[in-house]
């Protein structure tokens, strides 16, 4: 949606406007300068020497020593790999649906006009205020075998002895899963309820009187209007999971076996751990390019909606 | 507004549902409304609550249940005691402190001239640069992570709380600007043009017009920052070494795996790393909730 506002900027300006010595040109360098600075010293020097430590055999002590491309190779034929893969990648998609659902079951519900409803909006946003490290050791103490809340309320209402949740293999990633979908539904509920918030009434009163039900004038004003919300939360959203390192290291290192394990700590292990930063840097180097690969089609796809122009 | 909404989400049922009234339906309606709400809301608090009930009571759930008014008459505070007294715990949440503000105060600065610049400015390139913000976004950190303990070494940046800031302001600015440059869009044109024509530079206006109106939308984005730099551990781990000099996160993540689980330390330790986390939700909660309006949502 764009205002008056931005369709004015959009006109075709005289071209000395754009010289690059233009007055607002130099303010516009100046200002963004402090930025450059610190993203070029600290991210973007960092990723192309990380990209060219893949080529090498290197321990972080001994001198490197050039390997090519030996690294990549040995990761495509690596089963274990592309295991940590596909755990990473049903980890962020299915995590960002969930939370995605379940925030706006809670927009729906705070949209309308209750008593306390301010009170329960703060209350639904208390897990975003919990710090990772705090989620993570909270969250291992509710599945814990014998202490824990969770087989407690099986073992009291004689559903099962209770499960073994993050020690077994089966249900460890999805585990983890829940308390990372508990901690950001927040998140998409809060930018759901601006986003409704936005919509006018008088839609939803044309539409009755058009004879349409709840659930049309939902599916045909509703998502519509929060389509460009949904776009921008779900590229962040799954862009973090998939960087996420807190809540699996802590909760289960990546076990039983490697059944919950996820890219950025198999990274982390393979680097500090057996000390090999060369191969960890090839890993990385790859999972840059899943990421870059999902993140640029999914600009394209969506350019209006994220408004990069 | 919800008003508006409110008319057409409650349908109108003309015939009387088990001939009850119209009146009665409503309210049994609101009823039911408020009964799922709240329980799911019980739910979602829960583990909140747990926290709490075994940071003063190492006790089961079965125990619990048995007896739900007994933890609390057993409450002590030795977890509390333990955490603070016979662990790095103390260290931890200090240099968790220095480095969370230090990268906040630093990352909100520079992202302010940058997100103004992006936002507000033109001139070839800006989208270009608006573009690549969310391109960083796509960076492993761990690729990040494995050089930067490399060029850190090298430079004498290696364990030092000073490294981590400077580590976290680029952690953090990319968003940052993201957040602010939808704000400075919105703005009016005519804002720094009648400044300037009044004789300022264009610093000048910035500093006098544009940076008071922009407060509530940069104390916003400094929330953010705050909350990425208390929450952020992979940096940390990888470049520091002494537990003194460690933040919370990797301090407290090295309690797992330690054979004798001392519980309440644990979620006492875990709801002490929460308090600074809440003060800021709770002093400035309607920023967030407007920052992310405005940010997030393009009127």
């Amino acid at each position: 949606m764009s205002t008056n506002l931005e369709k004015l900027r959009q006109v075709e300006l005289p071209r000395e406007y754009y010289h690059w010595l233009s007055k607002e040109s130099v303010w516009g360098w100046l200002f963004l300068l402090p930025s450059l600075l610190a993203l070029g010293i600290v991210s973007v020097y960092p990723l192309t020497r990380g990209v060219y430590l893949s080529f090498f055999e290197y321990d972080g002590i001994a001198d490197p020593e050039w390997v090519g491309l030996d690294h990549y190779a040995h990761i495509i034929g690596w089963t274990e790999f592309w295991i940590v893969m596909r755990n990473t990648l049903v980890w962020a998609f299915a995590a960002v649906v969930i939370m995605a659902l379940i925030g706006l079951g809670f927009a729906i519900m705070l949209n309308r006009e209750f008593r306390g409803r301010s009170i329960a909006t703060t209350l639904l946003l208390l897990p975003w205020a919990v710090p990772f490290i705090s989620i993570a050791l909270n969250w291992r103490l509710m599945y814990n075998f014998e202490l824990g809340p969770l087989n407690g309320f099986l073992r009291l209402t004689g559903i099962s002895e209770g499960l073994p949740w993050i020690a077994s293999s089966r249900y460890a990633l999805f585990s983890v899963m829940l308390a990372w979908v508990w901690r950001n539904f927040p998140f998409f509920m809060l930018t759901f309820l601006a986003g409704m918030k936005g919509i006018p009434g008088d839609l939803y009163e044309a539409a009755r009187v058009d004879g349409s039900s709840r659930l049309d004038s939902f599916r045909h004003i509703t998502l519509p209007f929060l389509q460009p919300i949904v776009v921008v939360m779900t590229l962040l959203m799954s862009l973090w999971s998939l960087n996420h390192f807190t809540l699996i290291y802590v909760m289960t290192s990546g076990g039983p076996g490697n059944s919950s394990m996820v890219l950025p700590v198999y990274i982390y292990e393979h680097a500090f751990h057996y000390g090999n930063m060369g191969l960890a840097s090839a890993i990385a180097v790859v999972m840059l390019l899943v990421m870059l690969t999902y993140g640029l089609i999914y600009l394209r796809l969506y350019r209006e909606d994220i408004g990069a122009k | 507004m919800a008003t508006d909404t409110q008319a057409t989400l409650d349908e109108e049922s003309d015939t009387g549902f088990l001939g009850l009234s119209e009146r009665q339906v409503e309210s049994g309606k609101r009823i039911g409304f408020h009964a799922v709400l709240w329980s799911l809301i019980a739910l979602i608090l829960f583990p909140v609550f747990w926290m709490f009930v075994v940071s003063v009571n190492q006790t089961g759930f079965a125990a619990f249940i048995d007896d739900p008014i007994g933890w609390a008459t057993n409450a002590d505070l030795s977890g509390y005691y333990q955490v603070w007294n016979e662990s790095d715990f103390r260290y931890w949440f200090q240099n968790s402190l220095i480095v969370s503000i230090g990268a906040t105060v630093l990352s909100t600065a520079v992202c302010t001239l940058g997100a103004y610049s992006i936002g507000r400015l033109r001139y070839r390139g800006r989208t270009a640069m608006a573009t690549f913000l969310l391109i960083t976004q796509m960076f492993p950190a761990i690729l990040i992570a494995i050089p930067l303990f490399l060029v850190f070494r090298d430079f004498g940046l290696f364990n030092t709380l000073t490294g981590l800031v400077i580590a976290y302001v680029a952690f953090t600015l990319p968003f940052a600007i993201w957040m602010l440059r939808g704000f400075y869009e919105n703005l009016p044109e005519s804002l720094e043009e009648a400044a300037m024509i009044d004789g300022s530079t264009r610093f000048g206006a910035v500093i006098r017009v544009i940076l008071p109106l922009s407060a509530p939308a940069i104390a916003t984005t400094a929330i953010f920052t705050w909350v990425l730099a208390w929450n952020e551990f992979v940096f940390a781990l990888v470049l520091i070494n002494d537990s003194e000099k460690q933040t919370l996160p990797p301090g407290m993540g090295q309690w797992i795996g330690k054979q004798a689980l001392n519980w309440d330390m644990i979620m006492a330790g875990a709801l002490g790393a929460t308090i600074p986390m809440l003060v800021v939700f709770f002093l400035l909660q309607s920023y967030i909730v407007k920052g992310l309006a405005e940010g997030a949502v393009k009127s």
